[in-house]
């Protein structure tokens, strides 16, 4: 878009003039219209495209990147993987123009979401970092301005190692703020794996609380990380009992009635802009039973992986609007199969998730109870509030 | 110590007389043990007081620098804090007298900053630290998104801005407290606004504040009357609660309807009397046994004994009765609720604290009162001034429920039953209703009218973040 | 000389000759309201006397002739209206012009009372000021004591909302009685309304045998049948009854029953034989229905209760309490929370009669419901009834429905459902389908509702102290309504008022005492009656198969 050939211009006449206020007024007519305009500086969920050929070519391959950094360790989270591939990229192609940097992120943050099956959680860091950049550039000191963009390059990057950074320090956060919520002799129920709470309930265990966690487990069984987080819970005294999804009811009915109130905890993929959750397949299922018999559920999640996508219900369009696919109903007149797979018939960049172990969901804001962030507790109606003030 | 008089029971005036003739700390601690044994009662009363001792304190603190006050209510809070458990309104006044000086810090720095180098962009932009402190209390909203990048210092707005005391240093990140304050937004790190600053209007300007804008001159020494005349609008806010509240009635109410309405409330029923003013309605009143049915009948007839109340604040001791404003009031023991429910078209109550998600605290039997009218579809409205609206999250609902005297349930001449009975008799004062129940919240600052999704925003307003533990 | 049969007289009821005289003499006074009242005596005494037949005035005559017949009424109290005459000339009044202080009713007297608007409110007064003379003289009724003004002002003070609930014509006395109606059943009459005898079962019972008495004494005139006779015969007394106090389901149920029975009796029959089969069916009924009922009933409920059970109750239930009394002597362990509200307080002689028979109990006020609910880990909840409606719907002391909405909806238990049982023998199944719980109702006396000072208050006034050294609490209906009288006029006296004592003085000021509650089917589980558990739905099928099809009268 122009905005920035415009901008850039008018910063160019502020310094000759040597006008501050001119300057001082330049920014803020710009930023007025900029933030007048939301729709131009950022359509969600892209931010603006500069047009092609300012792109500068490089032969940095993010993918890869992004997935070597995923699988070399286990503890990151995709928005964050997807962050340091980012910064990685902008330290590793020579730039020389801020919109030459916007463009450059912009085309290979669009190349790594293509590339992942379930690029949601992705493009929450993506467009977080884009976002932070634009701001960034919008609001760089007058020194800057006038110096060349290696400097401002270099001062985008050491914050983006400090992103990072801060951001790896938010799981701990989000431990010190849930611990209230664990009381003695309490049940904790949780589904799928999160890293947030596994973070959380280890925190409580270590603060000597004494409470139960009952699993519950998806069609698809006990998956390898789960009963290594069952282990370390054992290992910690901490009582752990496995149920299957069908039995969870029955299960709170058996609790005893003088105990202190179960409660969900849950970890989430990702924060949509209404409040609602993406997860793993079961989810919402879980919700609406906890929302009938009026147990709470506490999503623990990190502020980075808010998206800012709004989806209208939670059916495969919305899913397909966040660059998901997936389709669990096959009917047909065979034999029925034992273990229900959906053929990936259409090859769709290999974009369709086929296994139920890796599909997702969407659970809607009215089930959730709070959003437990590094923060403090947010209800689900305050993402909105947040978002708006993260993008406008 | 001792009052004056002699025969006045400890309490609310008792307490005005040693502030004003007593040292400091002897009035911290008479507070501190009315307070542990209820002898001021009401969140009203308590709220008063505590602002008060708290003027005190600003007044009498040596150095009137922020770091020094804030350090010093802090203390004087945290004793109260911990006597009253039962009582949020006292933290709530807290929050606000600490944020108030936050306030006043900022503004005074702002000042400085642009009498300095009078150059907008080298204001600090430092915003990480203005994110952070900047929930601010009343009508203001700021530019937070503009306030972005704590390096690169420039802000997109001019002077009337509240900048921090940071320097607009690029790679001097002093950097955002992050472990300190539990309530940093990893965004600002990077220069993004907070979860927690409020309002975003026009990122341009502000609206504006109470405080003066520049004060080039001498920074200090404008702190402490700033202050004090920022706690003294607190004790107006206080006062005029009940008066401002009742000014949303009209809306609320319309003629020929149906009210229920429970216990003993003034600020109810100034509520209503204010829309009795111009409508024809009806009320139903459960009296509430056994805590305050007296209390209720009292109001009911007009007959609100003034020789008990002398610990009275103005504008308590009047208290017309309804029906002298030509409303029917009908009252109803406890047990007629669910029955009357099907006619009423609305209930009104009020809370003894609310707190951040939408939950109360409230009179015991209101949440009875509540789930009947959820399920006659009844729509209900809490009443709740600003010093009732609680940062905190229950995490506990338990501990935020007193218990009263047991005797009131069963009187003790009653030997057979006394005797009898197994476990002690419960009598709770209050219960504790969830999130979700009650349909509008009307307070007494901008919006009136608030629902239960919006009251975070509201009570985020009043306060910093950085108080929420004190 | 009595009026007519126990009914009050309505409009246009003639009356017996000997009221001539006082027609007159009303008619006499163009002014017959207050000082009517004042002069009654010396108008009856006066009725000889010339009789002015101003013809122009014949609308005039009418209402005077009503207005005597009231009047009439009045001076048959006797003693009360002397006392009256003399207490006016010292009482001033307070209360508002709004209020009708003539002891007519308003529809017939508003042309008077126009006419007299600055009349003396005195009676008014003097009714109030009465129980304070009334306990200088014997009072065998003391609601008759301040007949006409009270009423007065109880129509005055009706909430609008609910004036379909209110008693169309006064309560039930002693004089007021007709002479056919049976001693046993004026006994039993007044025994109901003073709330001495309280509670669904027991007022069936007594309603019965009352009636058994009432065939005993019977005989049937000559050349009528006595299937038809008896009937209407027991129609009077049942009209008195009702009078008294609003039929229950169970008295309603029983009733019909009986009048179905007397109305098939063979026509051959001797009276001897027919009263005898009568009485035998009688006691069979009873026998059946009410007490071999309760302890099925009882029995079924009581494997219900398992131990550690925590069981919840509200107010008083005869049937509850055996069930529970039952369950303990069974060697189960659990134990009780009785909840209790106010003005009737039944709850605590619920909980006395537990613990007499050494049961585990606690005892909590209405308010604390939901405290109770949520740390008590509840795990059943008992309910009496007085009625099971047609639609599923539970109709049984006020706060039922309170106690059954919190058990339900109290976030802890919904995982768990904690099981709202009702106890209710079919003799109180009803086919009436009623929406909620203002259209079936009934409503006791307002004034029960005025707290004044608590028992135990040392106070140097020595009036309050007297106020207070009678049963103060204006709680149970076992009291009797005398106590009240007392408290009002005494804490009048005494000057403090803090509480509601003067709230009839006060307009627009009501005081509503429900006495009963419809709760909805969803927070019910399971009804138990002696036929088996049913879900509450059922209860009309169950109507259908016992035969008591018909609406409650």
């Amino acid at each position: 878009m122009n905005d920035f050939t415009w901008r850039s211009l008018w910063t160019k006449i502020g310094q000759l003039l040597s006008l501050r206020m001119v300057k001082a007024f330049s920014f803020q007519l710009f930023s007025d219209i900029s933030l007048r305009h939301p729709a131009s500086l950022s359509t969600p969920p892209s931010t603006p495209k500069p047009t092609p050929d300012t792109s500068p070519s490089t032969d940095f391959d993010i993918v890869a990147f992004y997935n070597d950094l995923i699988s070399r360790d286990p503890t990151i989270t995709p928005p964050i993987a997807a962050i340091e591939s980012l910064t990685s990229l902008l330290a590793s192609t020579p730039l020389t123009t801020i919109s030459e940097t916007l463009a450059l992120l912009s085309t290979h943050s669009s190349k790594l979401l293509a590339s992942q099956r379930n690029p949601i959680p992705l493009s929450a860091g993506t467009e977080l970092f884009q976002r932070y950049l634009v701001s960034s550039f919008q609001q760089r000191p007058s020194s800057l301005a006038s110096s060349d963009f290696t400097a401002l390059r270099h001062h985008i990057l050491s914050n983006s190692s400090l992103f990072v950074k801060r951001a790896n320090e938010a799981r701990p956060k989000i431990a010190q703020h849930a611990l209230p919520f664990i009381k003695d002799d309490s049940t904790i129920i949780t589904y799928g794996y999160s890293r947030a709470v596994q973070a959380l309930l280890t925190h409580a265990a270590e603060s000597n609380r004494s409470f139960n966690v009952i699993y519950v487990l998806p069609a698809t069984g006990l998956s390898e990380r789960v009963s290594k987080f069952i282990a370390a819970l054992n290992d910690l005294s901490i009582p752990t009992a496995t149920i299957s999804m069908q039995a969870l009811i029955y299960a709170l009915a058996s609790l005893a009635p003088s105990a202190p109130p179960p409660q969900f905890i849950i970890g989430a993929a990702a924060v949509l802009e209404n409040g609602s959750i993406i997860t793993e397949l079961g989810m919402h299922q879980l919700a609406l039973i906890a929302k009938s018999v009026s147990v709470p559920l506490h999503v623990a999640v990190e502020s980075y992986k808010f998206v800012r996508n709004f989806p209208l219900g939670y059916g495969p369009t919305d899913l397909a609007r966040l660059g998901v696919r997936q389709n669990v109903l096959q009917f047909g007149t065979g034999t029925p199969n034992s273990d229900p797979k959906p053929e990936a018939a259409t090859a769709d960049e290999g974009k369709v998730l086929t296994t139920e172990a890796e599909m997702v969901e969407i659970t809607p804001p009215n089930l959730i109870s709070a959003l437990i962030t590094e923060n403090g507790i947010m209800s689900p109606n305050a993402v909105s509030e947040e978002l708006i003030k993260l993008w406008f | 110590m001792a009052p004056t008089m002699p025969s006045l029971t400890p309490g609310f005036t008792t307490f005005q007389r040693v502030l004003s003739t007593e040292s400091l700390d002897s009035s911290t601690t008479f507070l501190v043990s009315l307070l542990k044994r209820r002898q001021i009662k009401g969140s009203k009363r308590c709220a008063v007081a505590t602002t008060l001792l708290l003027l005190r304190t600003v007044e009498l603190t040596k150095q009137a620098d922020s770091d020094r006050l804030i350090q010093r209510v802090s203390e004087v809070g945290k004793k109260l804090i911990e006597a009253a458990p039962h009582e949020p309104a006292v933290g709530n006044i807290v929050r606000r007298v600490l944020g108030i000086i936050r306030d006043e810090d900022e503004d005074d720095l702002v000042g400085t900053r642009t009498g300095e180098d009078g150059s907008p962009t080298s204001e600090t932009g430092s915003d990480s630290i203005a994110a952070l402190e900047l929930a601010q209390s009343r009508a203001g909203s700021h530019s937070i998104p503009s306030s972005l990048s704590t390096r690169t210092a420039a802000k997109a707005s001019p002077s009337p801005q509240r900048g921090t005391t940071r320097p607009p240093l690029m790679s001097s990140h002093t950097g955002v407290p992050g472990g300190a304050r539990p309530v940093t937004s990893m965004f600002s790190i990077i220069s993004h606004p907070t979860m927690r600053a409020p309002g975003v209007d026009s990122p341009t300007h502000r609206s504006g504040t109470a405080t003066p804008q520049m004060t080039a001159s001498g920074i200090l020494s404008n702190l402490r009357p700033e202050v004090i005349k920022g706690i003294k609008e607190i004790i107006d806010e206080i006062n005029a609660a009940d008066d401002e509240i009742s000014a949303a009635a009209l809306e609320q109410i319309h003629p020929q309807e149906t009210i229920v309405t429970y216990s003993s409330s003034l600020t109810v029923q100034r509520f209503l009397l204010k829309a009795a003013s111009k409508r024809k309605f009806t009320v139903i009143h459960a009296e509430a046994y056994p805590n305050n049915h007296l209390k209720t009948h009292a109001l009911l007839t007009g007959t609100h004994d003034t020789a008990e109340d002398e610990d009275n604040l103005p504008n308590d001791s009047f208290s017309k009765p309804l029906t002298s404003a030509g409303i029917s009031v009908v009252m109803i023991p406890d047990s007629a609720v669910f029955a009357v429910m099907s006619r009423a078209t609305k209930v009104v109550l009020d809370a003894h604290a609310v707190l951040t998600d939408g939950s109360l605290v409230a009179v015991s039997g209101s949440k009875a009162v509540i789930k009947a009218a959820r399920f006659h579809r009844v729509p209900v409205l809490v009443v709740a001034p600003t010093y009732k609206l609680s940062p905190a999250y229950p995490y506990e609902p338990h501990e935020l429920i007193e218990y009263g005297d047991a005797g009131k349930v069963l009187p003790f001449q009653d030997r057979e039953l006394c005797t009898g009975v197994e476990t002690g008799v419960r009598n709770p004062l209050y219960d504790f209703i969830e999130a979700g129940h009650v349909d509008l919240f009307v307070t007494n600052q901008v919006p009136a009218v608030v629902s239960a999704g919006y009251l975070y925003r509201v009570v985020r307003e009043q306060y910093h973040d950085e108080d929420l533990q004190i | 000389m009595p009026p007519s049969d126990g009914v009050p007289v309505t409009n246009g009821t003639t009356q017996p000759s000997g009221d001539v005289p006082s027609k007159e003499s009303k008619k006499s006074k163009p002014r017959p309201d207050g000082s009517a009242r004042t002069a009654t005596e010396q108008d009856i005494a006066e009725a000889g006397a010339g009789v002015k037949l101003t013809g122009a005035l014949l609308k005039k005559q009418k209402a005077a002739e009503k207005a005597a017949r009231r009047a009439e009424k009045v001076a048959e109290k006797g003693a009360h209206a002397q006392q009256q005459a003399q207490t006016q000339t010292q009482t001033q009044a307070g209360p508002s012009g709004t209020k009708l202080e003539t002891p007519r009713r308003p529809s017939t007297t508003k042309r008077e009372s126009d006419t007299v608007p600055h009349h003396r409110r005195t009676p008014s007064s003097g009714a109030r000021q009465l129980p304070i003379r009334g306990a200088a003289q014997p009072q065998p009724q003391p609601q008759a004591s301040a007949p006409h003004e009270k009423e007065k002002r109880h129509e005055l003070n009706r909430v609008p909302m609910f004036s379909h609930l209110y008693p169309k014509e006064k309560r039930a006395t002693l004089a007021g009685a007709g002479r056919e109606i049976h001693p046993a059943v004026i006994a039993l009459g007044l025994q109901l309304r003073d709330y001495v005898i309280c509670g669904g079962n027991a007022r069936c019972v007594a309603t019965l045998l009352a009636f058994k008495m009432v065939i005993k004494t019977y005989t049937t005139p000559p050349a009528v049948a006595l299937s038809r006779h008896l009937l209407t015969h027991l129609n009077h007394q049942i009209a008195y009854l009702r009078n008294a106090r609003p039929l229950s389901t169970s008295q309603g149920n029983s009733i019909r029953w009986l009048k179905n029975l007397i109305s098939t009796q063979p026509v051959e029959s001797t009276d001897s034989e027919a009263k005898q089969s009568l009485c035998e069916a009688i006691d069979l009924y009873i026998r059946e229905r009410i007490t071999l009922a309760d302890e099925v009933i009882a029995r079924e409920a009581t494997e219900r209760i398992e131990d550690g059970d925590v069981v919840l109750t509200y107010a008083k239930s005869s049937i509850v309490e055996k069930t529970l009394i039952n369950a303990h002597r069974q060697g189960k362990k659990f134990r009780v929370i009785v909840i209790d509200s106010r003005p009737m307080f039944e709850g605590k002689n619920h909980a006395r009669s537990l613990i007499r028979a050494g049961l585990k109990v606690q005892y909590a006020l209405l308010t604390a419901i939901a405290d109770i609910v949520d740390q008590e880990s509840v795990t059943k909840c008992f309910l009496g009834a007085s009625a099971m409606l047609g639609n599923g719907k539970l109709l049984s002391r006020a706060g039922s429905a309170m106690v059954a909405m919190m058990v339900k909806e109290c976030s802890r238990n919904k995982s768990r459902n904690v099981p709202v049982i009702v106890l209710c023998e079919t003799v109180k199944f009803s086919a009436k389908a009623v929406l909620d719980s203002i259209i079936l109702n009934e409503l006791g006396d307002a004034d029960a509702l005025v707290d004044s000072a608590q028992s135990g208050v040392f106070s140097t006034n020595p009036s309050l102290a007297a106020a207070t050294a009678a049963p103060s609490k204006g709680g149970s209906k076992k009291s009797g309504a005398k106590d009240k009288d007392e408290d009002d006029s005494d804490d009048k006296g005494a000057g403090s008022n803090k509480g509601l004592e003067e709230w009839k003085d006060q307009p627009g000021l009501f005081l509503l005492n429900i006495m009963y509650d419809v709760t909805p089917a969803e927070f019910l589980d399971l009804v138990i009656c002696e036929l088996g558990s049913l879900p509450p739905e059922a209860v009309p099928v169950v109507n259908g198969v016992h035969g008591d099809d018909q609406a409650l009268a």
